[in-house]
Protein backbone atom coordinates (compact mmCIF):
# COMPACT_ATOMS: atom_id res chain seq x y z
CA UNK A 1 0.00 0.00 0.00
CA UNK A 2 2.76 2.25 0.77
CA UNK A 3 4.81 1.56 -2.21
CA UNK A 4 1.54 2.46 -4.25
CA UNK A 5 1.23 5.81 -2.90
CA UNK A 6 4.92 6.46 -3.08
CA UNK A 7 5.06 5.55 -6.87
CA UNK A 8 2.20 7.71 -7.77
CA UNK A 9 3.77 10.39 -5.71
CA UNK A 10 6.87 9.56 -7.88
CA UNK A 11 4.62 9.04 -11.35
CA UNK A 12 2.99 12.69 -10.44
CA UNK A 13 5.80 14.38 -9.70
CA UNK A 14 7.60 13.04 -13.69
CA UNK A 15 4.23 13.85 -14.88
CA UNK A 16 4.07 17.38 -13.53
CA UNK A 17 8.11 18.08 -14.23
CA UNK A 18 7.94 16.83 -17.77
CA UNK A 19 4.50 19.72 -18.29
CA UNK A 20 6.39 22.27 -17.24
CA UNK A 21 9.46 21.79 -19.37
CA UNK A 22 7.53 20.35 -22.10
CA UNK A 23 6.08 23.68 -22.16
CA UNK A 24 9.42 25.62 -21.95
CA UNK A 25 10.47 23.43 -24.76
CA UNK A 26 6.95 24.32 -26.92
CA UNK A 27 8.38 28.33 -25.89
CA UNK A 28 11.54 27.63 -27.33
CA UNK A 29 9.78 26.17 -30.80
CA UNK A 30 7.64 29.14 -31.00
CA UNK A 31 10.98 31.43 -31.39
CA UNK A 32 10.70 29.79 -35.19
CA UNK A 33 7.56 30.55 -36.46
CA UNK A 34 7.50 32.73 -38.60
CA UNK A 35 10.66 30.96 -40.06
CA UNK A 36 13.12 33.51 -39.52
CA UNK A 37 16.86 32.91 -40.47
CA UNK A 38 17.94 35.32 -37.54
CA UNK A 39 16.89 35.02 -34.46
CA UNK A 40 18.07 32.56 -31.28
CA UNK A 41 19.72 29.85 -32.23
CA UNK A 42 20.23 30.45 -35.94
CA UNK A 43 21.79 34.12 -34.95
CA UNK A 44 24.89 32.10 -34.58
CA UNK A 45 24.35 29.60 -37.11
CA UNK A 46 25.29 32.44 -39.99
CA UNK A 47 28.37 30.62 -41.46
CA UNK A 48 25.81 27.24 -42.47
CA UNK A 49 22.60 28.97 -42.56
CA UNK A 50 23.22 29.16 -46.33
CA UNK A 51 23.37 25.32 -46.71
CA UNK A 52 20.03 24.63 -47.81
CA UNK A 53 20.08 21.05 -46.48
CA UNK A 54 21.15 22.64 -42.86
CA UNK A 55 18.13 24.74 -43.02
CA UNK A 56 16.21 21.71 -43.66
CA UNK A 57 17.73 19.67 -40.95
CA UNK A 58 17.06 22.67 -38.55
CA UNK A 59 13.60 23.23 -39.47
CA UNK A 60 12.25 19.76 -39.60
CA UNK A 61 14.11 18.88 -36.16
CA UNK A 62 12.66 21.96 -34.37
CA UNK A 63 9.36 21.51 -35.69
CA UNK A 64 8.98 17.49 -35.08
CA UNK A 65 11.02 17.11 -32.21
CA UNK A 66 8.15 18.42 -29.39
CA UNK A 67 6.11 15.23 -30.44
CA UNK A 68 8.46 13.11 -29.26
CA UNK A 69 8.35 14.36 -25.83
CA UNK A 70 4.71 13.65 -25.43
CA UNK A 71 5.50 9.87 -25.64
CA UNK A 72 5.97 10.65 -21.84
CA UNK A 73 2.92 11.64 -21.27
CA UNK A 74 1.26 8.26 -22.12
CA UNK A 75 3.50 4.99 -23.00
CA UNK A 76 4.90 4.44 -19.51
CA UNK A 77 1.30 3.90 -18.35
CA UNK A 78 -0.01 0.41 -17.56
CA UNK A 79 -3.35 1.67 -17.00
CA UNK A 80 -3.00 3.07 -20.91
CA UNK A 81 -1.80 -0.24 -22.14
CA UNK A 82 -4.02 -2.73 -20.73
CA UNK A 83 -6.78 -0.37 -21.34
CA UNK A 84 -6.63 1.75 -24.73
CA UNK A 85 -3.76 -0.53 -26.79
CA UNK A 86 -4.36 1.26 -29.66
CA UNK A 87 -3.57 4.75 -28.10
CA UNK A 88 -0.63 3.22 -26.73
CA UNK A 89 0.47 1.77 -30.37
CA UNK A 90 -0.73 4.96 -32.14
CA UNK A 91 1.40 7.46 -29.65
CA UNK A 92 4.38 4.52 -30.03
CA UNK A 93 4.35 4.55 -34.22
CA UNK A 94 4.05 9.00 -33.94
CA UNK A 95 6.93 8.17 -31.81
CA UNK A 96 9.09 6.14 -34.00
CA UNK A 97 8.57 7.87 -37.32
CA UNK A 98 9.48 11.20 -35.83
CA UNK A 99 12.65 9.90 -34.15
CA UNK A 100 13.80 7.82 -36.93
CA UNK A 101 12.59 9.72 -39.75
CA UNK A 102 12.58 13.34 -39.04
CA UNK A 103 14.14 14.38 -35.65
CA UNK A 104 17.15 11.78 -35.47
CA UNK A 105 18.13 12.37 -39.21
CA UNK A 106 17.67 16.17 -38.96
CA UNK A 107 19.54 15.89 -35.22
CA UNK A 108 22.58 13.84 -37.15
CA UNK A 109 23.03 16.54 -39.47
CA UNK A 110 22.95 19.51 -37.42
CA UNK A 111 25.37 18.16 -35.20
CA UNK A 112 28.06 17.86 -38.10
CA UNK A 113 27.23 21.09 -38.29
CA UNK A 114 27.30 21.74 -34.25
CA UNK A 115 29.01 24.59 -32.72
CA UNK A 116 32.20 24.04 -30.64
CA UNK A 117 34.35 21.76 -32.66
CA UNK A 118 35.14 18.46 -32.63
CA UNK A 119 34.03 17.96 -29.41
CA UNK A 120 30.37 18.55 -29.42
CA UNK A 121 29.95 17.38 -33.01
CA UNK A 122 31.19 14.61 -32.11
CA UNK A 123 28.76 14.62 -28.82
CA UNK A 124 25.80 15.10 -30.65
CA UNK A 125 26.37 13.28 -34.11
CA UNK A 126 26.85 10.02 -31.39
CA UNK A 127 23.22 10.94 -29.52
CA UNK A 128 21.86 11.11 -32.82
CA UNK A 129 22.77 8.08 -33.65
CA UNK A 130 22.20 6.50 -30.08
CA UNK A 131 18.77 8.10 -30.14
CA UNK A 132 17.69 6.32 -33.74
CA UNK A 133 19.41 2.79 -32.44
CA UNK A 134 17.62 2.82 -29.81
CA UNK A 135 14.56 3.70 -31.15
CA UNK A 136 15.19 0.97 -34.02
CA UNK A 137 15.23 -1.35 -31.21
CA UNK A 138 12.74 -0.85 -29.26
CA UNK A 139 10.35 -1.02 -32.66
CA UNK A 140 11.51 -4.18 -33.52
CA UNK A 141 11.75 -5.71 -30.43
CA UNK A 142 8.14 -4.73 -30.07
CA UNK A 143 7.26 -5.98 -33.11
CA UNK A 144 8.75 -9.44 -32.07
CA UNK A 145 6.79 -9.64 -29.17
CA UNK A 146 9.99 -9.24 -26.89
CA UNK A 147 8.10 -7.18 -24.36
CA UNK A 148 10.56 -6.67 -21.96
CA UNK A 149 13.31 -6.12 -24.36
CA UNK A 150 11.08 -3.45 -25.74
CA UNK A 151 10.64 -1.77 -22.08
CA UNK A 152 14.42 -1.51 -21.71
CA UNK A 153 15.12 -0.06 -24.66
CA UNK A 154 12.19 2.32 -24.62
CA UNK A 155 13.43 3.63 -21.37
CA UNK A 156 17.00 4.10 -23.22
CA UNK A 157 15.51 5.56 -26.71
CA UNK A 158 13.30 8.12 -23.98
CA UNK A 159 16.02 8.82 -21.75
CA UNK A 160 17.78 10.34 -24.88
CA UNK A 161 14.59 12.04 -25.81
CA UNK A 162 14.72 13.76 -22.49
CA UNK A 163 18.30 15.09 -23.15
CA UNK A 164 16.70 18.05 -24.69
CA UNK A 165 15.61 19.01 -21.55
CA UNK A 166 18.82 18.03 -19.56
CA UNK A 167 21.29 19.87 -21.80
CA UNK A 168 19.30 22.83 -21.45
CA UNK A 169 19.09 22.43 -17.76
CA UNK A 170 22.54 21.47 -17.23
CA UNK A 171 23.55 24.97 -18.97
CA UNK A 172 21.21 26.80 -17.28
CA UNK A 173 22.59 25.00 -13.57
CA UNK A 174 26.37 25.50 -14.82
CA UNK A 175 26.24 28.96 -16.39
CA UNK A 176 24.14 30.19 -12.76
CA UNK A 177 27.28 28.80 -10.60
CA UNK A 178 30.42 28.79 -12.52
CA UNK A 179 30.02 31.22 -15.26
CA UNK A 180 31.98 29.40 -17.53
CA UNK A 181 32.57 31.06 -21.03
CA UNK A 182 29.89 30.64 -23.54
CA UNK A 183 31.41 27.88 -25.79
CA UNK A 184 33.13 26.04 -22.96
CA UNK A 185 29.67 25.75 -21.74
CA UNK A 186 28.48 24.49 -24.84
CA UNK A 187 30.97 21.73 -24.82
CA UNK A 188 30.34 20.47 -21.56
CA UNK A 189 26.76 20.41 -22.02
CA UNK A 190 26.90 18.64 -25.24
CA UNK A 191 28.52 15.17 -23.14
CA UNK A 192 26.53 15.74 -20.11
CA UNK A 193 23.64 16.74 -21.62
CA UNK A 194 22.67 12.72 -22.63
CA UNK A 195 25.27 10.48 -21.06
CA UNK A 196 23.91 10.99 -17.28
CA UNK A 197 20.61 9.91 -18.95
CA UNK A 198 21.76 6.84 -20.17
CA UNK A 199 23.48 6.15 -17.19
CA UNK A 200 19.96 6.56 -15.30
CA UNK A 201 18.00 4.08 -17.83
CA UNK A 202 20.04 1.43 -17.06
CA UNK A 203 19.90 1.92 -13.57
CA UNK A 204 15.67 2.10 -13.31
CA UNK A 205 16.08 -1.07 -16.13
CA UNK A 206 18.40 -2.47 -13.56
CA UNK A 207 15.62 -1.72 -10.99
CA UNK A 208 13.03 -2.75 -13.21
CA UNK A 209 14.26 -6.62 -13.40
CA UNK A 210 15.32 -6.84 -10.14
CA UNK A 211 12.12 -5.95 -8.81
CA UNK B 1 -1.70 10.04 -37.25
CA UNK B 2 -2.99 11.66 -40.16
CA UNK B 3 -3.29 14.68 -38.35
CA UNK B 4 0.42 14.84 -37.67
CA UNK B 5 1.62 13.86 -40.68
CA UNK B 6 -0.45 16.60 -42.50
CA UNK B 7 1.07 19.18 -39.79
CA UNK B 8 4.88 17.56 -40.59
CA UNK B 9 3.99 18.48 -44.09
CA UNK B 10 2.24 21.77 -44.00
CA UNK B 11 4.80 23.16 -41.48
CA UNK B 12 7.66 21.95 -43.97
CA UNK B 13 6.32 23.54 -47.07
CA UNK B 14 5.86 26.39 -45.10
CA UNK B 15 10.16 26.42 -44.09
CA UNK B 16 10.71 25.62 -47.81
CA UNK B 17 8.80 28.34 -49.36
CA UNK B 18 9.93 30.75 -46.65
CA UNK B 19 13.35 30.27 -46.50
CA UNK B 20 14.86 30.79 -49.54
CA UNK B 21 14.14 34.91 -49.59
CA UNK B 22 16.89 36.55 -48.04
CA UNK B 23 14.71 38.41 -44.67
CA UNK B 24 17.79 38.84 -43.07
CA UNK B 25 18.99 42.19 -41.43
CA UNK B 26 21.19 44.27 -43.34
CA UNK B 27 24.57 42.72 -43.67
CA UNK B 28 28.22 44.26 -43.16
CA UNK B 29 28.26 44.95 -47.02
CA UNK B 30 25.06 46.65 -46.72
CA UNK B 31 26.68 48.85 -44.46
CA UNK B 32 29.82 49.49 -46.34
CA UNK B 33 27.81 50.12 -49.30
CA UNK B 34 26.00 52.79 -47.65
CA UNK B 35 28.77 54.78 -46.05
CA UNK B 36 31.17 54.44 -49.27
CA UNK B 37 27.91 56.46 -50.86
CA UNK B 38 27.86 59.11 -47.99
CA UNK B 39 31.47 59.57 -47.54
CA UNK B 40 31.55 62.97 -49.37
CA UNK B 41 29.54 64.20 -46.48
CA UNK B 42 31.86 63.12 -43.64
CA UNK B 43 32.80 65.91 -41.63
CA UNK B 44 35.57 67.73 -42.47
CA UNK B 45 38.33 67.89 -39.44
CA UNK B 46 39.26 71.47 -38.00
CA UNK B 47 41.84 73.65 -38.99
CA UNK B 48 44.42 73.44 -35.95
CA UNK B 49 47.73 74.73 -35.79
CA UNK B 50 49.97 71.73 -34.50
CA UNK B 51 51.70 74.41 -32.03
CA UNK B 52 50.49 72.80 -28.43
CA UNK B 53 52.63 76.09 -26.99
CA UNK B 54 50.50 78.62 -27.14
CA UNK B 55 52.19 81.71 -29.50
CA UNK B 56 49.19 83.37 -30.90
CA UNK B 57 45.64 83.73 -30.62
CA UNK B 58 45.26 81.21 -33.88
CA UNK B 59 47.47 78.26 -31.81
CA UNK B 60 44.42 77.99 -29.20
CA UNK B 61 42.51 76.52 -31.83
CA UNK B 62 41.87 72.65 -31.26
CA UNK B 63 40.61 70.35 -28.96
CA UNK B 64 41.81 70.89 -24.93
CA UNK B 65 41.01 67.49 -23.11
CA UNK B 66 41.64 66.77 -19.74
CA UNK B 67 40.21 64.59 -16.87
CA UNK B 68 37.97 65.41 -14.29
CA UNK B 69 35.28 63.84 -11.92
CA UNK B 70 32.33 62.24 -12.65
CA UNK B 71 30.10 64.34 -13.29
CA UNK B 72 27.15 62.16 -14.89
CA UNK B 73 23.27 63.13 -14.73
CA UNK B 74 22.59 59.49 -13.59
CA UNK B 75 25.70 58.95 -10.91
CA UNK B 76 24.93 58.45 -7.25
CA UNK B 77 27.35 60.01 -4.90
CA UNK B 78 29.05 56.76 -4.33
CA UNK B 79 29.70 56.45 -8.59
CA UNK B 80 31.41 59.64 -8.10
CA UNK B 81 34.17 57.82 -6.22
CA UNK B 82 34.42 55.01 -8.60
CA UNK B 83 34.89 56.59 -11.71
CA UNK B 84 37.60 59.14 -12.11
CA UNK B 85 38.50 59.58 -15.34
CA UNK B 86 35.69 61.46 -16.92
CA UNK B 87 37.58 62.88 -19.88
CA UNK B 88 36.38 66.31 -21.55
CA UNK B 89 36.75 68.08 -24.50
CA UNK B 90 36.94 71.92 -24.42
CA UNK B 91 37.15 72.39 -28.51
CA UNK B 92 37.71 75.61 -29.54
CA UNK B 93 36.67 75.80 -33.20
CA UNK B 94 37.07 79.62 -34.56
CA UNK B 95 38.06 82.92 -33.29
CA UNK B 96 36.61 85.71 -34.60
CA UNK B 97 38.50 88.83 -33.05
CA UNK B 98 37.22 88.85 -29.57
CA UNK B 99 34.68 86.44 -30.06
CA UNK B 100 35.55 82.50 -29.49
CA UNK B 101 33.62 79.35 -30.62
CA UNK B 102 33.00 76.22 -30.00
CA UNK B 103 31.68 73.25 -28.29
CA UNK B 104 32.38 70.90 -25.55
CA UNK B 105 32.52 66.71 -25.76
CA UNK B 106 31.49 66.00 -22.29
CA UNK B 107 29.25 63.50 -20.16
CA UNK B 108 28.54 62.00 -23.64
CA UNK B 109 27.03 65.03 -25.12
CA UNK B 110 28.45 67.50 -27.56
CA UNK B 111 27.44 71.21 -26.48
CA UNK B 112 28.11 74.34 -28.23
CA UNK B 113 29.25 77.51 -26.56
CA UNK B 114 29.92 80.91 -27.53
CA UNK B 115 31.96 84.21 -25.63
CA UNK B 116 34.38 86.86 -25.44
CA UNK B 117 38.52 86.45 -25.04
CA UNK B 118 40.68 88.99 -24.46
CA UNK B 119 44.71 88.88 -23.93
CA UNK B 120 45.84 90.84 -20.70
CA UNK B 121 49.30 90.76 -19.10
CA UNK B 122 50.18 87.96 -21.24
CA UNK B 123 47.17 85.83 -20.82
CA UNK B 124 44.23 84.78 -22.80
CA UNK B 125 41.08 84.78 -21.08
CA UNK B 126 38.32 83.49 -21.63
CA UNK B 127 34.35 83.61 -20.77
CA UNK B 128 31.68 81.00 -22.69
CA UNK B 129 28.37 79.98 -22.05
CA UNK B 130 27.19 76.39 -23.56
CA UNK B 131 24.12 76.84 -24.90
CA UNK B 132 20.96 74.76 -24.27
CA UNK B 133 18.93 74.50 -21.06
CA UNK B 134 19.35 71.39 -19.08
CA UNK B 135 21.02 71.10 -15.61
CA UNK B 136 24.30 70.38 -17.06
CA UNK B 137 24.57 73.54 -18.81
CA UNK B 138 27.17 76.34 -17.47
CA UNK B 139 29.67 78.51 -18.22
CA UNK B 140 33.37 78.48 -18.27
CA UNK B 141 36.52 80.93 -17.24
CA UNK B 142 39.42 79.71 -19.18
CA UNK B 143 43.36 81.60 -19.02
CA UNK B 144 46.25 80.39 -20.55
CA UNK B 145 49.56 82.38 -20.54
CA UNK B 146 51.12 82.73 -23.52
CA UNK B 147 53.86 80.51 -24.65
CA UNK B 148 52.34 78.08 -21.90
CA UNK B 149 50.36 74.67 -22.95
CA UNK B 150 48.29 74.29 -20.21
CA UNK B 151 44.75 75.89 -19.88
CA UNK B 152 43.01 76.43 -16.58
CA UNK B 153 39.15 76.38 -16.40
CA UNK B 154 36.57 76.80 -13.95
CA UNK B 155 33.32 75.67 -14.81
CA UNK B 156 30.31 77.17 -13.24
CA UNK B 157 26.68 75.49 -13.06
CA UNK B 158 23.91 78.15 -14.52
CA UNK B 159 21.47 75.52 -12.48
CA UNK B 160 21.46 77.02 -9.00
CA UNK B 161 20.93 73.75 -7.22
CA UNK B 162 24.39 72.39 -8.25
CA UNK B 163 26.26 73.98 -5.55
CA UNK B 164 29.53 73.21 -7.12
CA UNK B 165 31.95 74.42 -9.35
CA UNK B 166 34.48 72.01 -11.04
CA UNK B 167 38.35 73.08 -11.58
CA UNK B 168 39.78 71.96 -14.98
CA UNK B 169 43.24 71.46 -16.26
CA UNK B 170 43.35 70.65 -20.06
CA UNK B 171 46.40 70.68 -22.72
CA UNK B 172 46.15 70.79 -26.33
CA UNK B 173 45.61 67.53 -28.18
CA UNK B 174 45.90 66.51 -31.89
CA UNK B 175 43.32 63.56 -32.12
CA UNK B 176 43.75 61.28 -34.94
CA UNK B 177 41.97 58.10 -35.56
CA UNK B 178 44.39 54.94 -35.30
CA UNK B 179 43.18 51.29 -35.56
CA UNK B 180 46.92 51.18 -33.51
CA UNK B 181 45.34 52.15 -30.16
CA UNK B 182 45.58 49.32 -27.62
CA UNK B 183 43.06 48.47 -24.56
CA UNK B 184 46.65 47.66 -22.79
CA UNK B 185 46.98 51.23 -22.19
CA UNK B 186 44.21 51.04 -19.68
CA UNK B 187 42.97 48.85 -16.58
CA UNK B 188 40.15 46.58 -16.15
CA UNK B 189 36.87 47.49 -17.50
CA UNK B 190 34.38 47.53 -14.23
CA UNK B 191 30.80 48.71 -14.06
CA UNK B 192 29.66 49.29 -11.55
CA UNK B 193 26.15 49.53 -11.79
CA UNK B 194 25.97 46.43 -13.17
CA UNK B 195 26.14 43.88 -10.07
CA UNK B 196 25.30 40.86 -8.58
CA UNK B 197 25.70 39.61 -5.33
CA UNK B 198 27.85 36.56 -4.70
CA UNK B 199 28.58 34.22 -2.19
CA UNK B 200 32.48 33.88 -1.50
CA UNK B 201 34.09 31.99 1.25
CA UNK B 202 37.48 31.91 2.80
CA UNK B 203 39.65 29.89 5.17
CA UNK B 204 41.04 31.96 8.22
CA UNK B 205 44.65 30.68 9.83
CA UNK B 206 42.47 28.20 12.25
CA UNK B 207 41.31 26.44 9.28
CA UNK B 208 37.62 27.48 9.93
CA UNK B 209 35.62 28.32 6.62
CA UNK B 210 33.84 31.16 6.52
CA UNK B 211 31.34 32.88 4.06
CA UNK B 212 30.87 35.97 3.09
CA UNK B 213 28.10 37.85 0.47
CA UNK B 214 29.99 40.70 -2.27
CA UNK B 215 29.53 42.26 -5.12
CA UNK B 216 30.23 40.69 -8.62
CA UNK B 217 30.41 43.04 -11.08
CA UNK B 218 30.25 42.89 -14.91
CA UNK B 219 33.90 43.22 -16.06
CA UNK B 220 36.39 42.14 -18.56
CA UNK B 221 38.99 39.08 -18.86
CA UNK B 222 42.35 39.36 -20.15
CA UNK B 223 40.94 37.87 -23.58
CA UNK B 224 40.10 41.64 -24.67
CA UNK B 225 44.05 42.46 -24.87
CA UNK B 226 44.08 39.03 -27.54
CA UNK B 227 42.30 41.13 -30.25
CA UNK B 228 41.96 44.51 -32.14
CA UNK B 229 39.05 44.60 -34.13
CA UNK B 230 40.04 47.39 -36.28
CA UNK B 231 42.88 46.06 -37.38
CA UNK B 232 42.14 42.34 -37.70
CA UNK B 233 39.04 40.88 -38.97
CA UNK B 234 37.70 38.75 -36.07
CA UNK B 235 36.35 34.97 -36.53
CA UNK B 236 33.22 33.33 -35.77
CA UNK B 237 35.67 30.96 -33.31
CA UNK B 238 37.35 33.49 -31.63
CA UNK B 239 34.29 35.22 -30.88
CA UNK B 240 31.94 32.62 -29.40
CA UNK B 241 33.61 31.55 -26.34
CA UNK B 242 34.05 35.37 -25.41
CA UNK B 243 32.28 36.63 -22.17
CA UNK B 244 29.55 39.53 -22.88
CA UNK B 245 31.89 42.30 -20.66
CA UNK B 246 34.54 41.00 -23.44
CA UNK B 247 32.63 40.97 -26.70
CA UNK B 248 31.16 44.47 -25.46
CA UNK B 249 34.15 46.04 -24.35
CA UNK B 250 36.11 44.91 -28.17
CA UNK B 251 33.08 46.46 -29.65
CA UNK B 252 33.29 49.48 -28.00
CA UNK B 253 36.65 49.68 -28.71
CA UNK B 254 36.54 50.18 -31.93
CA UNK B 255 34.39 53.40 -31.47
CA UNK B 256 36.62 54.60 -29.13
CA UNK B 257 39.64 54.59 -31.23
CA UNK B 258 37.51 56.82 -33.39
CA UNK B 259 36.41 59.31 -30.50
CA UNK B 260 33.13 58.44 -29.49
CA UNK B 261 31.34 60.75 -26.77
CA UNK B 262 30.16 57.54 -24.93
CA UNK B 263 26.74 57.73 -23.20
CA UNK B 264 27.57 54.75 -20.23
CA UNK B 265 29.69 56.13 -17.41
CA UNK B 266 31.69 53.02 -17.35
CA UNK B 267 32.83 53.12 -20.86
CA UNK B 268 33.64 56.76 -20.32
CA UNK B 269 36.09 56.04 -17.69
CA UNK B 270 37.58 52.95 -18.82
CA UNK B 271 38.54 54.31 -21.80
CA UNK B 272 39.01 57.90 -20.51
CA UNK B 273 42.36 56.36 -18.30
CA UNK B 274 43.71 55.29 -21.56
CA UNK B 275 46.45 58.30 -22.90
CA UNK B 276 45.20 57.90 -26.57
CA UNK B 277 41.23 58.52 -26.27
CA UNK B 278 39.21 61.91 -26.37
CA UNK B 279 36.17 62.05 -27.12
CA UNK B 280 35.27 63.70 -30.09
CA UNK B 281 31.83 62.75 -31.64
CA UNK B 282 28.62 61.44 -30.72
CA UNK B 283 28.33 59.97 -33.99
CA UNK B 284 30.84 57.72 -35.88
CA UNK B 285 29.13 55.61 -38.19
CA UNK B 286 30.53 57.19 -41.23
CA UNK B 287 33.86 57.20 -39.72
CA UNK B 288 34.36 53.10 -39.59
CA UNK B 289 36.62 50.88 -41.80
CA UNK B 290 35.14 47.82 -43.29
CA UNK B 291 37.05 45.40 -40.87
CA UNK B 292 35.68 47.39 -38.17
CA UNK B 293 31.76 47.37 -39.77
CA UNK B 294 32.32 43.52 -40.36
CA UNK B 295 33.58 43.12 -36.41
CA UNK B 296 30.87 44.79 -34.98
CA UNK B 297 27.91 43.26 -36.61
CA UNK B 298 29.92 39.81 -35.59
CA UNK B 299 30.64 40.56 -32.05
CA UNK B 300 27.05 42.70 -31.92
CA UNK B 301 25.46 38.67 -33.33
CA UNK B 302 27.07 36.84 -30.32
CA UNK B 303 26.75 40.05 -27.53
CA UNK B 304 22.76 39.92 -28.44
CA UNK B 305 23.02 36.37 -28.11
CA UNK B 306 24.86 36.53 -24.89
CA UNK B 307 21.77 38.71 -23.23
CA UNK B 308 19.19 36.33 -24.22
CA UNK B 309 20.28 33.40 -24.11
CA UNK B 310 23.42 33.26 -21.66
CA UNK B 311 22.15 32.40 -18.43
CA UNK B 312 18.80 30.81 -19.35
CA UNK B 313 17.22 27.62 -20.14
CA UNK B 314 16.54 27.52 -24.12
CA UNK B 315 17.60 29.18 -27.30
Amino acid sequence: MFSDVKSTLRDALFIGLLMYFSFLMLEITLQYIPVNLDVAFLRIKQDVIGLTHYQIAFFTHVFTSMFALLAGFTQFSFFLRKKYPLVHRGIGKLYVIVILLLSGPSGLIMGYYANGGWSSQWAFMLLAMMWMYTTWKALSTARSKQFDQHRSWMIRSYALTLSAITLRFWKWLIVGIFEPAPMDAYRIVAWMGWIPNLLFAEFIIYKNKKG
Amino acid sequence: MRMFLFFAAVSAVIACTNLFGNKTQPTAEVMIEARQAMKLEAPKPIAVTPQLNITSKEDLIGYWVGTGLSMDTTATSADMNEYNYEKINFSIDSIQGDLVFGHTVWLGKSRAFKGNMQNEGGFYMMRVNQEGDDKWVGTFIANIAQSDSVMNIVWEPQNTKIDQSIDLTLTKTLFVYSPDYSLEDGGQFIDYQKSKQVTETYTDEDGQKHEYVDDSYFTTTDEVFKYNPSKQLLTKEQVENMTKADIFVLRNSIYARHGFAFHLPALRDYFGYMGWYVPVRTSIEHELSDTEIKNIELLMRYEEHAKEFYDVFGR
